[in-house]
Protein backbone atom coordinates (compact mmCIF):
# COMPACT_ATOMS: atom_id res chain seq x y z
CA UNK A 1 0.00 0.00 0.00
CA UNK A 2 1.73 3.28 -0.82
CA UNK A 3 0.62 6.17 -1.45
CA UNK A 4 2.07 9.11 -4.70
CA UNK A 5 -0.14 12.21 -3.44
CA UNK A 6 2.05 14.48 -0.75
CA UNK A 7 -0.46 14.86 2.21
CA UNK A 8 -0.52 17.91 4.33
CA UNK A 9 0.34 15.84 7.38
CA UNK A 10 1.93 12.45 8.40
CA UNK A 11 1.71 11.13 12.42
CA UNK A 12 4.17 8.72 13.54
CA UNK A 13 2.64 7.01 16.83
CA UNK A 14 -0.41 6.99 18.42
CA UNK A 15 -1.40 7.80 22.60
CA UNK A 16 -2.46 10.74 24.08
CA UNK A 17 0.01 12.74 21.86
CA UNK A 18 -0.53 11.32 18.33
CA UNK A 19 -4.25 10.82 18.69
CA UNK A 20 -5.13 14.83 19.78
CA UNK A 21 -2.69 16.03 16.99
CA UNK A 22 -4.77 13.87 14.65
CA UNK A 23 -7.98 15.65 16.07
CA UNK A 24 -6.36 18.99 15.22
CA UNK A 25 -5.08 18.29 12.00
CA UNK A 26 -8.66 16.49 10.75
CA UNK A 27 -10.77 18.82 12.50
CA UNK A 28 -8.88 21.69 10.36
CA UNK A 29 -9.75 19.85 7.02
CA UNK A 30 -5.80 18.69 6.48
CA UNK A 31 -6.78 15.17 6.12
CA UNK A 32 -4.07 13.57 8.09
CA UNK A 33 -2.58 10.35 7.69
CA UNK A 34 -1.74 8.32 11.18
CA UNK A 35 0.48 5.36 11.75
CA UNK A 36 -0.64 4.56 15.07
CA UNK A 37 1.84 1.53 15.62
CA UNK A 38 1.20 -2.45 14.89
CA UNK A 39 1.56 -3.27 18.75
CA UNK A 40 2.21 -0.01 20.51
CA UNK A 41 -0.99 1.77 19.26
CA UNK A 42 -2.79 3.35 21.91
CA UNK A 43 0.84 4.16 23.71
CA UNK A 44 1.34 3.55 27.43
CA UNK A 45 -2.10 3.73 28.23
CA UNK A 46 -2.89 0.71 26.75
CA UNK A 47 -1.32 -0.93 29.69
CA UNK A 48 -3.29 0.91 32.31
CA UNK A 49 -6.52 0.34 34.02
CA UNK A 50 -8.20 3.27 35.59
CA UNK A 51 -7.09 6.63 34.82
CA UNK A 52 -8.28 8.96 37.52
CA UNK A 53 -6.23 12.26 36.51
CA UNK A 54 -7.22 12.76 33.39
CA UNK A 55 -9.81 15.80 33.30
CA UNK A 56 -13.02 15.63 32.40
CA UNK A 57 -13.84 11.87 33.82
CA UNK A 58 -15.43 12.73 37.23
CA UNK A 59 -15.19 8.96 37.75
CA UNK A 60 -11.73 7.74 35.84
CA UNK A 61 -11.75 6.21 32.48
CA UNK A 62 -9.76 3.12 31.31
CA UNK A 63 -6.40 3.75 29.75
CA UNK A 64 -7.65 1.77 26.55
CA UNK A 65 -11.10 3.20 26.45
CA UNK A 66 -9.47 6.76 26.38
CA UNK A 67 -7.22 5.58 23.72
CA UNK A 68 -10.01 4.32 21.70
CA UNK A 69 -12.36 7.23 22.51
CA UNK A 70 -9.62 9.43 21.18
CA UNK A 71 -9.02 7.50 18.12
CA UNK A 72 -12.56 7.44 17.24
CA UNK A 73 -12.97 11.23 17.82
CA UNK A 74 -9.78 11.45 14.98
CA UNK A 75 -12.06 9.31 12.76
CA UNK A 76 -15.03 10.73 12.77
CA UNK A 77 -13.06 14.20 11.32
CA UNK A 78 -11.43 12.42 8.75
CA UNK A 79 -8.39 10.82 10.24
CA UNK A 80 -6.28 7.97 8.06
CA UNK A 81 -5.99 5.69 10.92
CA UNK A 82 -3.36 2.54 10.20
CA UNK A 83 -2.43 0.10 12.40
CA UNK A 84 0.91 -0.46 11.32
CA UNK A 85 5.16 0.55 12.01
CA UNK A 86 6.94 3.08 10.30
CA UNK A 87 10.19 1.55 9.47
CA UNK A 88 11.88 4.31 8.28
CA UNK A 89 11.95 8.22 7.86
CA UNK A 90 13.12 10.48 5.58
CA UNK A 91 12.59 14.21 7.17
CA UNK A 92 15.19 16.73 5.42
CA UNK A 93 13.20 15.26 1.63
CA UNK A 94 10.64 17.74 0.25
CA UNK A 95 8.16 16.20 0.22
CA UNK A 96 9.22 14.50 3.37
CA UNK A 97 9.32 10.42 3.14
CA UNK A 98 7.65 8.04 5.04
CA UNK A 99 8.04 4.07 4.92
CA UNK A 100 6.28 1.20 6.44
CA UNK A 101 6.64 -2.60 5.87
CA UNK A 102 4.14 -2.41 3.03
CA UNK A 103 4.68 1.15 1.57
CA UNK A 104 6.02 4.53 1.14
CA UNK A 105 4.28 7.68 1.74
CA UNK A 106 5.05 11.43 1.09
CA UNK A 107 3.98 14.45 3.60
CA UNK A 108 4.44 18.14 3.75
CA UNK A 109 4.58 18.04 7.56
CA UNK A 110 5.73 15.38 10.12
CA UNK A 111 4.21 14.78 13.75
CA UNK A 112 6.64 12.45 15.69
CA UNK A 113 5.04 11.09 18.40
CA UNK A 114 6.58 7.61 19.17
CA UNK A 115 6.73 8.04 23.04
CA UNK A 116 9.07 6.43 25.12
CA UNK A 117 9.60 3.05 26.67
CA UNK A 118 10.27 2.56 30.19
CA UNK A 119 12.82 0.10 31.08
CA UNK A 120 12.26 -3.04 32.46
CA UNK A 121 13.88 -4.54 35.57
CA UNK A 122 13.82 -7.53 33.10
CA UNK A 123 13.33 -10.07 35.90
CA UNK A 124 10.89 -13.24 36.08
CA UNK A 125 7.24 -11.96 37.14
CA UNK A 126 7.95 -8.21 36.37
CA UNK A 127 5.60 -8.51 32.96
CA UNK A 128 3.11 -11.33 33.93
CA UNK A 129 2.32 -8.82 37.40
CA UNK A 130 1.82 -5.51 34.57
CA UNK A 131 -0.87 -3.63 36.15
CA UNK A 132 -1.60 -6.10 39.00
CA UNK A 133 0.88 -4.65 41.26
CA UNK A 134 3.78 -3.85 39.25
CA UNK A 135 3.59 -0.61 37.83
CA UNK A 136 5.93 2.14 35.93
CA UNK A 137 3.91 5.22 36.89
CA UNK A 138 3.52 6.32 40.91
CA UNK A 139 1.60 8.78 40.04
CA UNK A 140 -0.79 6.82 38.08
CA UNK A 141 -1.84 4.05 40.31
CA UNK A 142 -0.27 4.89 43.60
CA UNK A 143 -3.54 5.75 44.98
CA UNK A 144 -4.54 2.22 44.26
CA UNK A 145 -1.88 1.13 47.27
CA UNK A 146 -3.89 3.06 49.80
CA UNK A 147 -2.30 1.63 52.98
CA UNK A 148 -0.13 -1.26 51.59
CA UNK A 149 3.86 -1.85 51.67
CA UNK A 150 5.54 -0.78 48.68
CA UNK A 151 8.72 -1.47 46.81
CA UNK A 152 10.54 1.27 44.17
CA UNK A 153 13.48 0.35 42.54
CA UNK A 154 15.93 2.54 41.35
CA UNK A 155 17.89 5.47 43.12
CA UNK A 156 17.63 8.54 40.98
CA UNK A 157 15.52 11.56 41.28
CA UNK A 158 12.80 9.98 39.68
CA UNK A 159 12.83 6.97 42.24
CA UNK A 160 12.95 9.45 45.29
CA UNK A 161 9.53 11.62 43.79
CA UNK A 162 8.00 8.52 43.42
CA UNK A 163 9.09 6.79 46.86
CA UNK A 164 8.00 10.17 48.26
CA UNK A 165 4.72 10.85 46.45
CA UNK A 166 3.85 7.31 47.40
CA UNK A 167 3.79 7.75 51.00
CA UNK A 168 1.02 9.72 50.70
CA UNK A 169 -1.00 7.04 50.01
CA UNK A 170 1.25 3.74 51.33
CA UNK A 171 1.92 2.45 54.70
CA UNK A 172 5.39 1.68 53.95
CA UNK A 173 7.92 2.20 51.14
CA UNK A 174 11.24 0.41 50.46
CA UNK A 175 13.34 1.78 47.60
CA UNK A 176 15.60 -0.74 46.48
CA UNK A 177 18.98 0.50 44.77
CA UNK A 178 21.92 -1.42 43.65
CA UNK A 179 24.17 1.46 45.14
CA UNK A 180 25.16 2.47 48.73
CA UNK A 181 24.15 5.69 47.88
CA UNK A 182 20.96 7.50 46.12
CA UNK A 183 22.23 8.76 42.87
CA UNK A 184 20.07 11.55 43.36
CA UNK A 185 20.08 15.04 43.91
CA UNK A 186 20.89 15.96 47.50
CA UNK A 187 17.76 17.69 48.20
CA UNK A 188 15.76 14.80 47.08
CA UNK A 189 17.85 12.79 49.50
CA UNK A 190 17.02 14.72 52.12
CA UNK A 191 13.34 14.23 51.56
CA UNK A 192 13.38 10.28 51.08
CA UNK A 193 15.85 10.40 54.44
CA UNK A 194 13.26 12.60 56.36
CA UNK A 195 10.35 11.01 55.52
CA UNK A 196 9.30 8.17 57.91
CA UNK A 197 7.77 5.59 55.53
CA UNK A 198 10.61 5.20 53.42
CA UNK A 199 13.15 2.43 54.21
CA UNK A 200 16.23 1.49 52.47
CA UNK A 201 17.48 -1.97 51.03
CA UNK A 202 21.17 -1.15 49.74
CA UNK A 203 23.33 -2.88 47.23
CA UNK A 204 20.53 -4.71 46.31
CA UNK A 205 18.62 -6.05 42.93
CA UNK A 206 15.62 -7.53 42.35
CA UNK A 207 15.83 -10.66 40.79
CA UNK A 208 11.78 -11.56 40.96
CA UNK A 209 8.53 -10.59 41.36
CA UNK A 210 6.55 -13.09 43.16
CA UNK A 211 3.18 -13.61 42.89
CA UNK A 212 0.52 -15.50 40.87
CA UNK A 213 -2.96 -13.40 40.22
CA UNK A 214 -1.47 -10.53 42.41
CA UNK A 215 2.28 -9.16 43.30
CA UNK A 216 2.85 -11.26 46.71
CA UNK A 217 6.28 -9.77 47.08
CA UNK A 218 9.99 -9.11 45.83
CA UNK A 219 12.58 -11.35 45.92
CA UNK A 220 15.89 -9.42 46.32
CA UNK A 221 19.66 -10.51 46.49
CA UNK A 222 22.36 -8.39 48.14
CA UNK A 223 24.89 -7.92 46.04
CA UNK A 224 27.68 -7.63 48.62
CA UNK A 225 26.89 -10.61 50.81
CA UNK A 226 24.93 -12.61 48.23
CA UNK A 227 22.09 -13.25 50.70
CA UNK A 228 18.54 -13.56 49.14
CA UNK A 229 15.19 -12.58 50.32
CA UNK A 230 11.71 -12.04 49.67
CA UNK A 231 10.28 -8.60 51.16
CA UNK A 232 6.31 -8.94 51.35
CA UNK A 233 4.95 -5.80 48.96
CA UNK A 234 1.53 -5.43 46.71
CA UNK A 235 3.65 -2.87 44.87
CA UNK A 236 6.49 -2.61 43.11
CA UNK A 237 6.96 0.47 41.12
CA UNK A 238 10.02 0.33 38.69
CA UNK A 239 11.67 3.49 38.03
CA UNK A 240 14.83 2.82 36.20
CA UNK A 241 14.41 5.22 33.77
CA UNK A 242 12.79 4.90 30.34
CA UNK A 243 13.96 5.53 26.97
CA UNK A 244 12.30 7.86 24.24
CA UNK A 245 11.70 6.41 20.97
CA UNK A 246 13.41 8.09 19.16
CA UNK A 247 15.76 5.27 17.22
CA UNK A 248 13.77 5.87 13.57
CA UNK A 249 14.79 9.79 13.39
CA UNK A 250 18.41 9.37 15.46
CA UNK A 251 20.94 11.18 12.71
CA UNK A 252 17.66 13.14 11.23
CA UNK A 253 16.23 15.49 13.89
CA UNK A 254 18.42 16.91 16.88
CA UNK A 255 18.53 14.52 19.84
CA UNK A 256 19.68 15.64 23.43
CA UNK A 257 21.93 13.44 25.10
CA UNK A 258 19.43 11.01 26.46
CA UNK A 259 17.51 10.36 22.88
CA UNK A 260 15.06 12.92 23.45
CA UNK A 261 13.65 14.79 20.57
CA UNK A 262 14.85 18.73 21.17
CA UNK A 263 12.30 21.01 20.50
CA UNK A 264 13.78 24.79 19.91
CA UNK A 265 11.44 27.63 21.34
CA UNK A 266 9.32 28.21 23.99
CA UNK A 267 5.83 27.17 23.30
CA UNK A 268 6.43 25.53 20.12
CA UNK A 269 6.74 21.88 19.17
CA UNK A 270 9.19 22.62 15.65
CA UNK A 271 12.38 20.20 15.70
CA UNK A 272 15.45 21.64 14.25
CA UNK A 273 14.11 20.37 10.72
CA UNK A 274 11.23 22.51 8.84
CA UNK A 275 7.78 21.17 8.82
CA UNK A 276 8.70 18.64 11.71
CA UNK A 277 7.20 18.50 14.98
CA UNK A 278 7.41 16.47 17.75
CA UNK A 279 5.09 16.22 20.74
CA UNK A 280 4.10 13.89 24.05
CA UNK A 281 6.91 11.84 26.01
CA UNK A 282 9.09 11.65 22.70
CA UNK A 283 10.38 15.47 24.15
CA UNK A 284 9.11 15.33 27.70
CA UNK A 285 11.49 14.70 30.28
CA UNK A 286 9.18 16.35 33.11
CA UNK A 287 6.02 15.76 33.37
CA UNK A 288 4.83 12.69 31.00
CA UNK A 289 2.05 12.74 31.85
CA UNK A 290 -1.49 11.52 29.32
CA UNK A 291 -2.88 15.20 29.85
CA UNK A 292 0.50 16.89 28.98
CA UNK A 293 1.04 14.65 25.74
CA UNK A 294 -2.27 15.17 24.66
CA UNK A 295 -1.44 19.04 25.23
CA UNK A 296 1.45 19.23 23.28
CA UNK A 297 0.05 16.53 20.81
CA UNK A 298 -2.66 19.98 20.31
CA UNK A 299 0.33 22.36 19.65
CA UNK A 300 2.26 20.05 17.36
CA UNK A 301 -0.72 19.68 15.61
CA UNK A 302 -1.26 23.62 15.25
CA UNK A 303 2.36 24.09 14.78
CA UNK A 304 2.14 22.00 11.52
CA UNK A 305 -1.26 23.89 10.58
CA UNK A 306 0.52 27.17 10.70
CA UNK A 307 3.62 26.19 9.21
CA UNK A 308 1.52 24.93 6.21
CA UNK A 309 -0.32 27.75 5.78
CA UNK A 310 3.06 29.66 5.53
CA UNK A 311 4.23 26.94 2.93
CA UNK A 312 1.16 28.85 0.76
CA UNK A 313 1.70 32.19 1.88
CA UNK A 314 5.66 31.83 0.68
CA UNK A 315 5.96 33.19 -3.28
CA UNK A 316 7.01 30.62 -5.79
CA UNK A 317 10.82 30.22 -5.91
CA UNK A 318 12.23 33.00 -8.84
CA UNK A 319 13.04 30.84 -12.06
CA UNK A 320 16.83 30.71 -11.63
CA UNK A 321 20.02 28.66 -12.66
CA UNK A 322 21.55 28.58 -15.82
CA UNK A 323 19.57 31.28 -18.25
CA UNK A 324 20.04 33.94 -15.25
CA UNK A 325 23.63 32.95 -13.94
CA UNK A 326 21.80 32.90 -10.63
CA UNK A 327 23.38 29.76 -8.44
CA UNK A 328 20.38 27.97 -7.29
CA UNK A 329 19.56 27.73 -4.34
CA UNK A 330 16.81 25.75 -1.38
CA UNK A 331 14.05 28.73 -0.62
CA UNK A 332 14.04 29.76 2.31
CA UNK A 333 11.59 27.79 4.58
CA UNK A 334 9.24 29.81 6.54
CA UNK A 335 9.94 29.53 9.88
CA UNK A 336 6.76 28.41 12.86
CA UNK A 337 7.02 30.98 15.51
CA UNK A 338 4.40 28.89 17.08
CA UNK A 339 2.96 30.33 20.47
CA UNK A 340 -0.16 30.23 22.00
CA UNK A 341 -0.83 33.74 20.53
CA UNK A 342 -0.09 33.19 17.46
CA UNK A 343 -1.42 29.80 16.83
CA UNK A 344 -4.47 29.62 14.43
CA UNK A 345 -7.80 29.27 16.24
CA UNK A 346 -8.98 25.94 16.08
CA UNK A 347 -11.95 25.78 17.96
CA UNK B 1 -18.95 -15.79 8.87
CA UNK B 2 -18.57 -19.02 11.55
CA UNK B 3 -15.22 -17.59 13.86
CA UNK B 4 -12.08 -18.98 12.42
CA UNK B 5 -10.06 -17.46 15.97
CA UNK B 6 -10.71 -17.93 19.63
CA UNK B 7 -9.27 -14.79 21.61
CA UNK B 8 -8.99 -15.76 25.24
CA UNK B 9 -9.17 -12.30 27.45
CA UNK B 10 -9.29 -10.98 30.56
CA UNK B 11 -11.49 -8.01 31.61
CA UNK B 12 -8.78 -5.45 32.65
CA UNK B 13 -6.31 -6.48 29.36
CA UNK B 14 -6.26 -3.52 27.42
CA UNK B 15 -3.98 -5.72 24.30
CA UNK B 16 -7.21 -7.56 24.22
CA UNK B 17 -9.69 -4.63 23.88
CA UNK B 18 -7.38 -3.13 21.36
CA UNK B 19 -6.82 -6.32 18.95
CA UNK B 20 -10.31 -7.34 19.08
CA UNK B 21 -11.61 -3.57 18.38
CA UNK B 22 -9.38 -4.07 15.74
CA UNK B 23 -10.36 -7.07 14.03
CA UNK B 24 -13.46 -5.68 14.44
CA UNK B 25 -12.48 -2.78 12.45
CA UNK B 26 -10.97 -5.78 9.86
CA UNK B 27 -14.52 -7.45 9.61
CA UNK B 28 -12.63 -10.69 11.00
CA UNK B 29 -15.19 -12.94 13.42
CA UNK B 30 -13.54 -14.32 16.37
CA UNK B 31 -14.67 -15.75 19.58
CA UNK B 32 -13.97 -14.30 22.79
CA UNK B 33 -13.13 -16.30 26.06
CA UNK B 34 -12.94 -14.17 29.17
CA UNK B 35 -10.59 -16.56 31.24
CA UNK B 36 -11.49 -15.21 34.42
CA UNK B 37 -15.00 -16.44 34.35
CA UNK B 38 -13.49 -19.85 32.76
CA UNK B 39 -11.06 -21.39 34.79
CA UNK B 40 -10.76 -24.34 32.37
CA UNK B 41 -9.93 -21.86 29.61
CA UNK B 42 -7.21 -20.32 31.84
CA UNK B 43 -5.60 -24.04 32.15
CA UNK B 44 -6.01 -24.24 28.40
CA UNK B 45 -4.18 -20.58 27.45
CA UNK B 46 -1.22 -22.00 30.03
CA UNK B 47 -1.16 -25.98 27.80
CA UNK B 48 -0.69 -23.74 24.29
CA UNK B 49 1.10 -21.04 25.88
CA UNK B 50 4.05 -23.29 27.28
CA UNK B 51 2.65 -22.27 31.10
CA UNK B 52 2.54 -18.60 30.41
CA UNK B 53 -0.93 -17.71 31.71
CA UNK B 54 -0.98 -14.26 29.40
CA UNK B 55 -3.50 -12.78 27.39
CA UNK B 56 -4.45 -11.83 25.12
CA UNK B 57 -3.31 -15.32 23.48
CA UNK B 58 -5.19 -16.02 20.14
CA UNK B 59 -6.01 -19.57 18.70
CA UNK B 60 -6.85 -20.35 15.45
CA UNK B 61 -8.54 -23.44 13.53
CA UNK B 62 -5.35 -25.54 13.31
CA UNK B 63 -4.88 -24.90 17.34
CA UNK B 64 -1.85 -22.97 17.01
CA UNK B 65 -1.70 -20.28 19.49
CA UNK B 66 0.17 -16.71 18.82
CA UNK B 67 0.52 -14.60 21.86
CA UNK B 68 -0.01 -10.48 21.76
CA UNK B 69 0.13 -10.40 17.72
CA UNK B 70 -0.59 -7.47 15.95
CA UNK B 71 -3.95 -7.44 13.98
CA UNK B 72 -1.30 -7.42 10.99
CA UNK B 73 -0.14 -11.04 12.15
CA UNK B 74 -3.15 -12.41 12.77
CA UNK B 75 -4.64 -11.02 9.22
CA UNK B 76 -1.22 -12.60 7.37
CA UNK B 77 -1.96 -16.18 9.09
CA UNK B 78 -5.68 -16.46 8.40
CA UNK B 79 -4.75 -15.25 5.30
CA UNK B 80 -1.85 -18.04 4.83
CA UNK B 81 -4.13 -20.73 6.07
CA UNK B 82 -7.24 -19.75 4.08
Amino acid sequence: MSDQRVRNAIVVGSGPSGYTAAIYLARAALEPLVFEGSVTAGGALMNTTDVENYPGFPDGVMGPQLMDDLRTQAERFGADLVTDDVVELDLAADPKVVKTSTGIFYAKTVVLAMGSAYRNLDVPGESELSGRGVSWCATCDGFFFRDQDIVVVGGGDSAVEEATFLTRFARSVTMVHRRDALRASKIMQERAFNNDKIRFEWDSEVLEAVGTDRLEGVRLRNLKSGEEKVLDATGLFVAIGHDPRSELVKGQVELDDEGYVVVHRLHSTATDLPGVFAAGDLVDHTYRQAITAAGTGCAAALDAERYLTMLEDTPPEPHVGFDTGIPAEPPDRPEVQGGHGSAPAAT
Amino acid sequence: MSPTLTIYSTPWCGYCHRLMKQLDREGVAYTSVDIERDPSAADYVMRVNGGNQTVPTVVFLDGSAATNPSVKDVLSRLATSA
